[in-house]
């Protein structure tokens, strides 16, 4: 079993600002990368709020250029997913999906979070037939279609403007009578002659002709009366969960399954935590950035005091 | 995807649905609205799922 001085695991900007930093001070880390490389950036379009890009700059560039950067100063890249760590011995020791188990001094967790479900019966068999959580990757499929998003905040208004590029019918299903997202976001969507649907949830759908969907249950949360839509795609954009599970109880958690923290301190010490992971909070690009750098910099020192 | 294929030394076909709405027709026609889709003869596999093709390119052809 090899033995590392530092993984991290995940490659979105926490991980690979975190990868940037300690590949600078030597400490050669190997970036466990997760199934999504990229992390949630690699599924976006344009960033406009990433500092020194005064034109915005395509998410999947910005998260590929940061790869390369930190590839530069001699990080390594792993495609695998870790399935469980044991904080209990020292090296901590890393269950792979795919590969050997791995050793690791110090450990960087920046695994950040993936989108959340409706928690409707087999809707995670349906992804991919008309139903996405992902409107830039999947958008060209609605080309004259109707679609629905789901949500709403600033994702749910990204999502549904991006679509109104290619579907006829963009509407906005949200549970409330009024969105959470920021005003030049809604501003953007209004524009775009986007319907919304207030005060409704979306409760079931239904399937036709090679298991696409094709229509989804309407729930009024405030008379309670449902009825059915027919509609060519469903977007989820109502939020996300954070990736923990391959913790299994060894740090803590907050009720929303985030990792409590001091700072990007863990309980265990040489265990570090950087991006959307450990933040309920803020969840931007930027602060990811800054939080991977904060984690790279303890774990540089952490290792200093081993004397590794 | 690409990169884990190549690194199997697997050969493939690309076909991108940016670039030619015959092969988004295609895929829809087969019931996907999402990529990665790999087809190997009578196997499709979406998503990008390694283990499902390392088993693909295990098996006898």
């Amino acid at each position: 079993m090899s033995t590392e001085k530092l993984v991290i695991i995940g490659s979105g900007v926490a991980g690979l600002t975190a990868a940037l930093y300690t590949a600078r001070a030597s400490a050669s880390p190997l970036v466990v990368e997760g199934s999504e490389p990229g992390g949630q950036l690699g599924l976006t379009s344009l960033v406009e709020n990433y500092p020194g890009f005064p034109e915005g700059i395509e998410g999947p560039e910005l998260v590929q250029r940061m790869r390369q950067q930190a590839e530069r100063f001699g990080a390594r890249y792993l495609q695998d997913n870790v399935l469980r760590v044991d904080l209990s011995q020292r090296p901590f020791k890393l269950e792979l999906e795919y590969q050997e188990p791995i050793q690791t001094h110090s450990l960087i967790i920046a695994s950040g979070a993936r989108a959340r479900l409706l928690g409707l019966p087999g809707e995670q068999e349906q992804l991919g037939r008309g139903l996405s959580t992902c409107a830039v990757c999947d958008g060209a499929f609605y080309k004259g279609k109707k679609v629905i998003v789901v949500g709403g905040g600033d994702s749910a208004m990204e999502d549904s403007t991006f679509l109104t590029r290619y579907a006829s019918s963009v509407t906005v299903v949200h549970h409330r009578d009024q969105l959470r997202a920021s005003v030049i976001m809604q501003e953007r969507a209004r524009s775009r002659g986007i319907r919304f649907v207030w005060n409704t949830k979306v409760v079931g759908f239904g399937t036709g002709e090679r298991g696409l969907l094709n229509r989804v249950t309407l729930k009024d949360v405030v008379t309670g009366e449902e009825r059915e839509e027919p509609v060519d795609g469903l977007f989820l954009a109502i939020g996300h969960i954070p990736n923990t599970e391959m913790l299994s109880g060894q740090l803590e958690l907050d009720d929303h399954g985030f990792i409590r923290a001091q700072g990007v301190r863990t309980s265990v010490k040489g265990v570090f935590v950087a991006g959307d992971v450990a933040d309920a909070v803020y969840q931007q690009a930027v602060t990811a950035a800054g939080s991977g750098c904060q984690a790279a910099l303890e774990a540089e020192e952490y290792l200093q005091e081993l004397g590794i | 995807m690409k990169e884990f294929l190549s690194r199997q030394g697997t050969a493939f076909e690309e076909r991108n649905i940016a670039e030619d709405p015959r092969h988004l027709e295609q895929l829809h026609g087969l019931g996907f609205t999402g990529t990665p889709v790999v087809v190997a003869g009578t196997r499709v596999i979406q998503g990008y799922r390694p283990d499902e093709l390392a088993s693909l390119l295990r098996a006898p052809r």
